[in-house]
């Protein structure tokens, strides 16, 4: 351990004192980030208590310099990426499989994923979410451009000429849309 | 292979990265305000996290109980076999507690050469336990 990290960090009791500390609005926030990463089945709220389990178990730490509740919001945002990158995973190593390597022996064993049913279970449980989000702005075309360029990687520059708004108008639309996309969760709408 | 469910996946959390700091730099009344917008009860819902985060703390705790409690049987198992195997040690140690005065006849009686190291550690450990011998002392 680095002599200095007691300085820059926070301790794991000074960590468990930070989110004990936890307002309402600060819970709701997190619940809110949450809602946007934990894509189907996952529940938001289950999001957080892992994002907190793995802040506690200190496998990474919170610099001094960051809000508790932001330290804890990056590590939400860091769970969906890393499960993202094992799924993508898995789908590299079935490609390898089925398509390259004569010598069974050799292959990396893969985490133990869905069946095929469940995938196609999975497939259809989750068709045209991105149908279902264009349709939460029907009638409004600057929010959709937002959602479809968001969904495509498009950057925010780029995005913002897209939609003809200056940089005030496009930041007051893109919350809006971030609202909108939490208040549908909150009713039971799914990713 | 087409897995769609991956792509969207990717795409959805690309949508969440790009609303993600207007959710972090949204202020608290706005926080508060949205959920109760859309239905939620702010006070319920927060008081549901907290509980489930506190029994998640206490859970952390045992677990880290639990671990040091197994590190320190580990550690006691591993200075018992190491007294253990120090047989010479024990037999002088025993030889020397032997030739002391105060001891019964029939301890006196004995001698460690007449012994097996079996019975040699058994007696070692109980004069250690009576107090006769020090293990301390008996390590020099």
């Amino acid at each position: 351990m680095n002599d200095m990290e007691p300085a820059v960090a926070l301790t794991r009791d000074e960590l468990e004192e930070g989110i004990a500390a936890f307002t309402n609005a600060d819970w709701l926030r997190l619940r809110s980030v949450a809602q946007l990463y934990a894509i189907y089945p996952v529940e938001p709220e289950e999001m957080v208590q892992e994002a907190l389990c793995r802040a506690i178990a200190g496998s990474r730490k919170c610099p001094r310099n960051v809000s508790v509740v932001r330290f804890v919001a990056e590590a939400i945002r860091s769970i969906a990426h890393d499960e993202l990158q094992k799924v993508e995973n898995q789908r590299d190593e079935v490609s390898v499989h089925d398509d390259t390597i004569e010598n069974l022996d050799a292959i990396t064993p893969m985490e133990t994923g869905p069946t095929a049913e469940e995938r196609m279970i999975s497939n259809e449980q989750s068709r045209d979410t991105e149908n279902r989000l264009l349709e939460l702005f029907d009638g409004d075309d600057e929010a959709q451009f937002i959602v479809l360029g968001t969904l495509s990687g498009t950057e925010g520059a780029e995005l913002r000429e897209i939609t003809g708004l200056d940089q005030t108008g496009f930041n007051s639309k893109r919350r809006y849309v971030r609202r909108k996309i939490n208040s549908a969760i909150e009713n039971g709408f799914t990713l | 292979m087409t897995d769609k469910r991956s792509d969207e996946r990717r795409h959805l959390a690309s949508l969440a990265d790009a609303l993600f700091d207007d959710l972090i730099a949204a202020s608290d009344d706005d926080i508060l305000s949205e959920v109760a917008k859309a239905g939620g009860d702010a006070a319920a819902i927060s008081d549901r996290m907290r509980s489930q985060f506190e029994e998640t703390v206490i859970q952390a705790r045992k677990e880290r109980m639990k671990a040091a409690k197994a590190g320190r049987k580990a550690a006691q198992t591993a200075r018992a076999v190491a007294e253990v195997v120090d047989i010479s040690i024990a037999r002088r140690a025993l030889k020397q507690a032997l030739s002391q005065d105060g001891l019964s006849m029939a301890a006196r009686n004995e001698t460690e050469s007449d012994l097996t190291d079996e019975e040699v550690l058994r007696k070692y450990n109980d004069l250690i336990h009576l107090g006769v011998i020090d293990p301390e002392q008996s390590d020099n």
